[in-house]
């Protein structure tokens, strides 16, 4: 599906399906949610900063759901800011990602037995990536943050996109009865 | 106990008569131990008072004792729930505690008309002991959901908290 670059007498242009074009943009233009609950949260803003530099790839942060294409869960969850999380989730738009970063977010973590906490992100979210480390260090983060790279890569998104828009609505071309233009 | 913390407790004492129950220092700092209806009163005359004016609420917090034994070895609690209020004069430097035994059930007054800094202080008591305040204007949880059913912080609450599954997602 990776489209392959030709050169040409032109200049260079892309040969591929457009679904494997379509994810070869999505891929480089994979944005984040700046947002944290804990102290992985820090580890996060490190990872955008220029050691790591996930800028090369084309991640970087957005401060509204409405753009951010992966949350990034990092910290500790408790279960009054699950139900906010949800919220932010909620409002991203598709296609999006959710990476759990670190144990807490994984498992609850160190925090796993106090009443407040979360047992895992995934208990109210769909989990793509999980990290592990308390806190995972930056390259961990970059390291999952490319693996939603690999899985947009593999991804039909096109073809899935249409067959979600065909079943919800009528053929939104109907050919039959048109006068073909002249 | 210094000074002014003498001089403070022997006022306290000439305001409310026998409603003091106890007098007494620690690792804290002075503890005056009053009833639990005399606590309105109590803050009332602190927060007035001429010389050390006690302008600040800092905290208000509960110990839960229903696991006392004798291996603890501390005096056994007159009853269920103890109540501090953490009180501090910022011009006169000093800090003073208020404590009020309560049994379980039992409603405590709201600290709010004296100090507004007590809302949240209360709420936080409230959601984690289950202690009610009569008068306080909004007494709802503060750290846990609306919908969570228990108190986490009395002792029969299991440490590990309750099974995850059992609680009603948002
Ligand atoms: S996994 Fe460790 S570093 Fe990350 S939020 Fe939990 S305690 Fe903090």
């Amino acid at each position: 599906m990776t489209p392959t670059i030709e050169r040409g007498p032109e200049g260079g242009f892309a040969v591929g399906p457009i679904d494997g074009l379509l994810n070869l943009a999505r891929k480089h233009s994979l944005w984040y949610l700046l947002f944290g609950t804990a102290c992985c949260a820090i580890e996060l803003m490190q990872t955008g900063g220029p050691r790591t530099d996930t800028d090369r790839f084309g991640m970087v942060f957005r401060s509204t759901p409405r753009q951010a294409d992966v949350l990034v869960l990092a910290g500790t969850i408790s279960y009054k800011m699950a139900s906010r999380i949800r919220l932010l989730y909620d409002q991203m738009a598709e296609p999006k990602y959710v990476i759990a970063m670190g144990s807490c977010a994984n498992t609850g973590g160190l925090f796993q037995e106090s009443y407040a906490v979360v047992k895992g992100g995934d208990l109210f979210l769909p989990v793509d990536v999980y990290i592990p480390g308390c806190p995972p260090r930056p390259e961990s983060l970059c390291e999952g943050l490319m693996l939603i790279q690999q899985k947009i890569e593999r991804e039909p998104w096109l073809k899935k996109a249409w067959g979600k828009y065909k079943s919800d609505k009528p053929d939104p071309m109907p050919t039959e009865g048109c006068e073909p233009l002249r | 106990m210094n000074r002014q913390e003498t001089s403070v407790v022997e006022r306290l004492k000439s305001a409310l008569g026998g409603k003091i129950q106890d007098v007494y220092e620690d690792g804290r700092g002075v503890v005056v131990r009053v009833e639990l209806s005399a606590v309105p009163d109590t803050l009332e005359a602190l927060r007035s008072d001429a010389s050390t004016p006690f302008n600040l609420l800092a905290d208000v917090t509960a110990v839960d004792w229903s696991r006392w034994s004798e291996e603890t070895g501390m005096k056994p609690p007159p009853a269920r729930f103890s109540l501090y209020y953490n009180l501090y004069s910022i011009s006169a430097t000093t800090r003073l505690f208020i404590e009020a035994w309560l049994e379980d059930g039992q409603a405590a007054p709201s600290a709010t008309p004296f100090y507004a800094s007590a809302d949240w202080a209360e709420r936080t008591v409230f959601d984690m002991f289950g202690i009610r305040f009569s008068g306080h204007p909004d007494l709802r949880r503060i750290y846990m959901p609306d919908d969570f059913e228990y108190s986490p912080l009395r002792k029969e609450f299991p440490r590990r908290g309750v099974d995850p599954q059992d609680f009603p997602q948002e």
